[in-house]
Order: C-alpha cells, then sequence, then structure tokens
C-alpha cells in the first residue's frame, strides 16, 4: 500500500487493483445471487427467475462493457469511486426495493380495484424489478474494462490479464459463499448490507489514500454511507423483520 | 510447438468473424458449465449446493486458463484457439456421457443403498466424506478441463481483435461474451434442455462449437495447418455420431442404473443383462423438474389384479409408491378429521398433483364442495390426468366436477387470491435446499392462515424427528414449529411414526385426541393398532425465535450447520 498521503498517488501497485477487483467482483455477483433469491419470493418461478436474473445481468455487464469505451471522462480512478458507490447505493437496496415494488403494486390495486395478476400492473413490477438487475450489471460492467484500463496502465505483464483473473476468483468466493455462508448467517437483507458495506470501503479507500482532490462530499457520503450499512449488517433482524412485515406478509383480505 | 519468425501477417479473422466467433464460444462454454451442473444437480439431488459449487470451479478454472493463455505464445494464438476448440468441442460434448458413467461405475463400487433411503426419507443432508458427495467432487475434474480450455478463450479474442483493429478492442469482446453468455443462460432452460434433454443439449453445444472450430480452421489458420486443423475435427465429429446413436440406449442405461437397486457389488458384466431384464424409465424433464415414474421396481406388478408397482421420483428424490401410497395420503387426510372432527367443506391442496390427496377429499362424498388443487407443473397434472396407470391410482380425481385445478406458484397463488378454506392440505418436497425451503418459511405459512376459514386447519408434511432419535431430534424439530409459530399458528399437533410425520395447525388453541371415529366410508390403513402407533410417537421440541425460517434468512437447510 502507498502510505504517503502528501504526493498525488494513483493506483500504482498491481496489488491494489487486485484487492479492488476481488473485492468489487464479489460484491456484484453477491448482489446478483440476492436478487435471483428476492426476486423468486415476490414474483415465484424460480428456475426461470434464475435464468431471467443470471441472463439479464450478463447482458447488462455486456453494456457496461461497450458504454465503457464510449465514456467521455477519462480520470479513471475518480470515475471508479463514482461507480463504486452507485453500486453500494442499489445494490445494498435492491432486496428491500424489490419488497417495495411488491408492496406498491399491491397498495395500487388496493386503491383502484385493479387486478395484481394483470398486464398493466405485471408490466410495471417486471420494468422496475429487472430495472434493478439492469442498473446493477451495467455499473458492474463498466467497472471491469475500467479496472482492466487501470491495470494494463501500470502491469508490464500484459493488458489487465492480472485484473481479469482476480475478477473471476471474487466471482468465485462469492459463488461459494453465498450458500454455504453468507445466506444462512446474514439473511438477504444482512448480506446486501455487507455487500454494500465493502463497496463503500472500497470507495472510501481509493478516495482517502489514491485520489489527488478528494471530494469532501463524496468522503462524508461514503462515510455516511458506511456507517449505516455497518449498522444493517450487524442488526439485520431488525431490517429482516421490517421487511418481511411492513412490505411483504402484509395481512390479506 | 517452435515459434517460426513469422515474416509475414498470417491470415486473419475479420473483426466482425471474430465478433461472431466470440458470441458463439461463450455460448458453448457457458452451456457447457450449465450441462455439468444440471447432471450432478439430477444425479445428486441437491440443487443449490451443486449448482454453486460447479460454477464456483468453472469460474476458477476459467481464471487458470486466462493465466495460462496470457502465457502462451502470442504468435501461435490463432493455432492455440483452434486447438482449444477442438478440445472444447469434445471434452463439452461428452462432459455428460463421462459423467453419467462415472455414476455408474459409482453405483456398482461405492453406492449404499440403505444409506440412501435413510437420507430420502429423513430429509438430512449429505456429510461431505458421503460416497456420493465424493463421486460429485471427482466430476468436478471435468468442469476444471472445460473451464480451462474456455478461460483460453477470452483473452486470445481480445489479443486477435485489438490486433486486427489496431486499438484496444478488449470493451467490445468482453460485451459479445457477455452477450453470448446471455443467449446461453436463456437458450439452455428455455430451449435447449426442455426439447433435448441433457445428452441432446450437449451434442447440439458441442456440434456447434465444432463449426466454430472448423471455420477458424478454414479461415484463421495458415494454409499449411488447415488440413490437418480440419482432419483433427473428424474423430471428434465421429465421437459425437456415436453418441447421437447411443443416446437413448445410454440414458435408460443411467436411470435403470439409478432406480433399479442391485446386489452392491454388481460385477460389470453381469450389469448390461439385469439392466435388460428391467422396463424403462419414463423420464418426464419440465420447466421444473425431471419426473421419473420407474415400473415394477419392486418385482410386484400385478396389473391384472389391480396390483401397480409405480414409483414416481421428482428430481431423483423419492415421492411415492403405489404400493404404500395410501398409508401415506390416508394419514394426511384423514387424521385431521378424525382429530377435529369434520370433514372439509371447501377445501385447498397445495402440491400433490399427482392427484391421490384429491382421492382422499373425494371419498367424503357430497360433504366436500370445492375442492381446489393448485399444483406448479403442468406435466404432472399431465401425468395425472392421463397416463393410464395414474388414472387408476387417483380415481381420476382431478377431472371431478368439484375439483378446480390450478396451475400456479403456490406462494403467488396465496398471495393473489382471497378465498378462504376450511381445511388447507400442504405436500410439498421436503426441504432439500434453499430452494424448497421457502415453502416452509414463515412467509408461506402466513399466507396459509390467512387462507384459513376462523375454525379452519391446515396440515403438511414434514421430516420431524421423535424423541427416541438422539439428541438432535429436538433441535431439527425446534426450526419448523418456531416458523409455524411464528406465523400465527397457536395450536401445532405433530403426529406421525418412524417413516411419515406430519403437522397438524389451526389459528386457535384446542385440545385434540387421535380417537376412532365413523368417516362413513372404509379407512384401510388407519386401523386401531396403526392409531395406537401413531399416538406413541412423539416429537419433542422448543418454540425459539432464533430459529425462525424466513425466505431472507433460511434456516431449515443450513449447509454448515453441524446437525447435518
Amino acid at each position: 500500500m502507498t502510505p504517503a498521503p502528501r504526493p498525488p498517488a494513483s493506483l500504482t501497485r498491481p496489488r491494489v487493483v487486485a484487492s479492488v477487483t476481488l473485492v468489487v467482483a464479489f460484491c456484484s455477483m453477491v448482489y446478483e445471487l440476492l436478487l435471483a433469491q428476492t426476486l423468486s419470493a415476490t414474483m415465484g418461478n424460480t428456475n426461470f427467475r434464475y435464468n431471467l436474473t443470471i441472463g439479464l445481468y450478463l447482458a447488462s455487464l455486456g453494456l457496461g462493457a461497450f458504454l465503457f469505451g464510449r465514456r467521455k471522462r477519462h480520470d479513471d480512478t475518480a470515475l471508479l469511486i463514482d461507480v463504486e458507490l452507485w453500486l453500494s447505493l442499489c445494490g445494498s437496496t435492491a432486496p428491500v426495493l424489490v419488497l417495495a415494488f411488491d408492496a406498491a403494486a399491491h397498495a395500487l390495486c388496493d386503491a383502484t380495484g385493479a387486478s395484481f395478476s394483470g398486464l398493466p400492473i405485471q408490466l410495471a413490477v417486471h420494468i422496475a424489478n429487472h430495472g434493478l438487475i439492469v442498473i446493477i450489471g451495467l455499473l458492474s460492467g463498466y467497472e471491469l474494462p475500467l479496472l482492466m484500463a487501470i491495470g494494463a496502465a501500470n502491469d508490464e505483464t500484459g493488458p489487465g490479464h492480472r485484473v481479469l483473473i482476480t475478477d473471476y476468483v471474487g466471482t468465485l468466493l462469492a459463488a461459494l459463499s453465498f450458500p454455504l455462508w453468507l445466506l444462512p448467517t446474514f439473511g438477504v437483507f444482512g448480506v446486501a448490507a455487507l455487500a454494500g458495506l465493502l463497496n463503500v470501503l472500497t470507495a472510501l479507500f481509493l478516495q482517502t489514500r489514491h485520489t489527488e482532490h478528494p471530494s469532501p462530499a463524496r468522503t462524508f457520503l461514503a462515510a455516511l454511507g458506511a456507517t449505516l450499512l455497518a449498522f444493517g449488517v450487524a442488526r439485520s433482524d431488525l431490517v429482516t423483520r421490517f421487511a418481511v412485515d411492513t412490505l411483504y406478509a402484509r395481512p390479506l383480505h | 510447438m517452435s515459434a517460426p519468425p513469422a515474416p509475414r501477417p498470417p491470415p486473419a479473422l475479420r473483426p466482425a468473424e471474430l465478433l461472431a466467433l466470440t458470441l458463439v464460444l461463450s455460448f458453448c462454454s457457458i452451456v457447457y458449465e450449465f450441462l455439468i451442473a444440471r447432471a450432478l444437480v439430477s444425479l445428486t439431488g441437491e440443487i443449490v449446493l451443486w449448482q454453486s459449487v460447479t460454477i464456483g470451479i468453472y469460474i476458477a478454472a476459467l481464471g487458470l486458463g486466462t493465466w495460462l493463455a496470457g502465457r502462451a505464445d502470442p504468435s501461435q494464438r490463432t493455432h492455440t484457439l483452434q486447438r482449444v476448440e477442438i478440445g472444447l468441442s469434445l471434452l463439452g460434448g461428452l462432459a455428460i456421457v463421462v459423467i453419467f458413467l462415472a455414476h455408474v461405475a459409482y453405483r456398482i463400487w461405492f453406492y449404499d443403498f440403505t444409506a440412501t433411503m435413510h437420507l430420502a426419507t429423513t430429509g438430512h443432508a449429505r456429510p461431505l466424506t458421503d460416497p456420493l458427495v465424493l463421486f460429485a467432487l471427482a466430476c468436478q475434474l471435468v468442469t476444471v478441463a472445460v473451464g480451462v480450455l474456455s478461460g483460453y478463450e477470452l483473452p486470445i479474442l481480445i489479443e486477435l481483435y485489438s490486433a486486427r483493429l489496431g486499438r484496444d478492442g478488449t470493451d467490445r469482446v468482453l460485451g459479445m461474451s457477455y452477450a453470448g453468455t446471455l443467449v446461453g443462460s436463456l437458450a439452455f432452460g428455455l430451449l435447449l434442455v426442455p426439447r433435448l434433454d441433457l445428452l441432446g443439449t450437449g451434442l447440439v453445444v458441442a456440434a456447434t462449437n465444432l463449426v466454430a472450430a472448423g471455420w477458424l480452421s478454414l479461415r484463421g489458420v495458415e494454409r499449411r495447418r488447415r488440413v490437418p486443423g480440419l482432419l483433427a475435427l473428424l474423430p471428434v465429429l465421429a465421437v459425437l455420431v456415436a453418441v447421437v446413436v447411443w443416446q437413448r440406449d445410454l440414458t435408460q442405461l443411467l436411470l435403470k442404473n439409478f432406480y433399479y437397486n442391485f446386489p452392491v457389488p454388481t460385477d460389470l458384466g453381469g450389469l448390461g443383462p439385469r439392466l435388460e431384464q428391467k422396463p424403462d424409465v419414463h423420464r418426464i424433464r419440465t420447466h421444473y423438474q425431471d419426473i421419473d415414474v420407474v415400473w415394477d421396481a419392486h418385482m410386484q406388478s400385478r396389473p391384472d389384479l389391480g396390483l401397480i408397482d409405480l414409483t414416481l421420483f421428482l428430481n431423483g428424490h423419492y415421492q411415492l409408491s403405489a404400493l404404500d401410497e395410501r398409508t401415506y395420503h390416508e394419514a394426511l387426510v384423514h387424521v385431521p378429521t378424525l382429530l377435529t372432527g369434520k370433514a372439509p367443506r371447501r377445501a385447498l391442496v397445495l402440491g400433490a398433483g399427482d392427484g391421490l390427496l384429491v382421492r382422499e377429499l373425494l371419498r367424503y362424498g357430497d360433504r366436500v364442495e370445492h375442492v381446489v388443487q393448485v399444483e406448479l407443473d403442468p406435466q404432472m397434472i399431465a401425468l395425472a390426468r392421463r397416463d393410464r396407470w395414474m388414472r387408476q391410482l387417483n380415481g381420476a380425481s382431478l377431472d371431478d366436477p368439484r375439483v378446480e385445478v390450478v396451475v400456479d406458484d403456490a406462494f403467488v397463488f396465496l398471495r393473489s387470491h382471497e378465498s378462504q378454506y376450511d381445511a388447507i392440505f400442504i405436500d410439498f418436497p421436503y426441504p432439500y435446499d434453499y430452494e424448497l425451503s421457502k415453502l416452509y418459511s414463515v412467509e408461506m405459512f402466513r399466507a396459509v392462515l390467512a387462507h384459513l376459514a376462523p375454525d379452519g386447519y391446515a396440515v403438511f408434511d414434514y421430516p420431524l424427528l421423535s424423541a427416541d432419535k438422539g439428541p438432535r431430534a429436538r433441535q431439527r424439530n425446534t426450526a419448523i414449529m418456531s416458523t409455524v409459530a411464528a406465523a400465527g399458528f397457536a395450536l401445532r399437533f405433530p403426529f406421525g411414526d418412524d417413516a411419515e410425520t406430519f403437522v397438524l395447525i389451526a389459528r386457535d388453541p384446542r385440545s385434540l385426541a387421535l380417537d376412532a371415529r365413523d368417516l362413513g366410508f372404509r379407512l384401510e390403513t388407519l386401523d386401531e393398532a396403526r392409531l395406537s402407533e401413531l399416538r406413541a410417537h412423539q416429537f419433542p421440541y422448543d418454540i425459539d425465535p432464533a430459529w425462525v425460517n424466513s425466505v431472507f434468512h433460511p434456516r431449515l437447510t443450513d449447509l454448515t450447520d453441524p446437525r447435518f
């Protein structure tokens, strides 16, 4: 790590780039698994839900990678921090938002007398829910070539191969730890907060150690987010109870 | 492989061709991974564990392949890719065959039938030292091989494309690769497997891969390598054709070997004739599960006497046997009536699309006015309605005018309908994994409660353990009973024996006693001896909020729990 805070430090060390890649790849895969799990709870038909979530997510990753190629900004580190913050915000709130969309649609049906299984409501719910997958996919897809570009700029050995490999390892860790450890230990909302926390801490780390002009507003937002998410991890039982009671298990009548 | 000095640029694929190639190759690779995972899931019956372990190992192997590609000779990129594709086509196309044959070998030498039956009836997860787990781990060598070869593809394609473009084309190749993966993941579940089964899907995708390899050989490499490259495709093609020819036999070999119980160890030579004697296993691969109908597994069929030896398996898990299903269904449907003293006027049946539970309900005659049967899988309903033997078993119950069949996810049905019922019968598969444990969540039970008439009851089938099964019995029972309690059921009455256990639940507590009553028809299995056996079994449990199973926080299927 670069200990000197004074001279403008960029992401000079391949090891730092690799660590950041590992964390963000892990988080992105976790968000996707969380969405598949939550969506199958509100929309049913789990097999198809998992297929569609994975498919849409991967396509959005591709679109994100395309968008990166057309980027206007070239201050890569600052861009990376922004992506991290957005990912943290969207990813950690996505499961709650899925439940909120569901509750809102039911409330709308109650108020207007529309049928929940009717086309207008279903279309709106589908667009909102799958929009979440696309947003997270876009941000994650933007991130990988961004990291590869940063990695390639500082790595003599090849055009970001190391970044790609670390990305795979992060995804592997997520795929293994999610079902075996994360989900049974923290529950959906706890895992969401944990992944969000990792993203926001990465942003904070880059913000304070690896940018030339740290923006106080961003630092404050990141620190605030980290505090809230840490609370979310520690008290995920409260979040679960709130979400289930107010949004999901509303009394039927 | 000696690197030539490359005095002139070798022939090269156009950028558009390279992108198309990326799309096709990414499609093939992800489908190979899905295939291996699905094969292991269908052989072990454990979805989440083998899906995640396979994707994890595959992705790690991709990383390894990427790393190895970075060390390969840069001047030989197209040639390396060509060889990778030939290898991948052979390996991917054969992956399913290899895994199926390995499972046959496992069944011959390592299979422990009693252990498997124990697991099937208790719903316990397997320990890591279980031979089946070791078998599935050994199969991951195929995943590693496919993953490493696939890992070679992307960096080579990126380099070829960037070289051809004269600038960095990483983003486009990556984008194309993701698109191929998307097409693969949608096509696999929606199109390929439902139509072609696993073996057929493997063959079609391997053939696609082979065409890509041929294209590469024709257009991408120097003239002197063209002919050897194309010749190398021929043996692969021959192997794929052989698998096409033997596909049906291979599938039946696997299924018979899986379902029929042979003395262990069976010598390899004697296996063929033994399998020949057995009737074919009828497999229906649906959008949701594999339904396997096994004939005469116990060699007790006498259709002329109305005795049908038919066994039904869902995703390899034992579901019902025609020989003893009456014991199960009579207990599930009539014990609640004996306990509460009244037959349900309006009943809701969740799961159990085989029509056998409904058959029992219809025995109450005009005391039952309306039965709604909700089943997720339309093919299950079709089997129950159309199959000759299933109709004989269920007495064509699903075609009775009092019965309304709804094809829907039970949870979605409960959340989107408002009717109330005197009784709700829940017959879901045991919670072998997270997916199935949602069916036993506090959310599900709350929805059930909301659909119960004021003095209605619900009953469900769950693997409870009686006190004599050791100290873990209490812990295991506590999870499900706490979940039911948290959902608002104050009455919780577990009943059953060592083989089958059920829980009767209702909103308000009342005292219940399991006594014989006249139901107006003769119960075949619930005689006094059986009732006293049911009374004798006690199922210990506590109510502990820390063990409530939620969709959002699964507790029943904790794979790291020392209880399993």
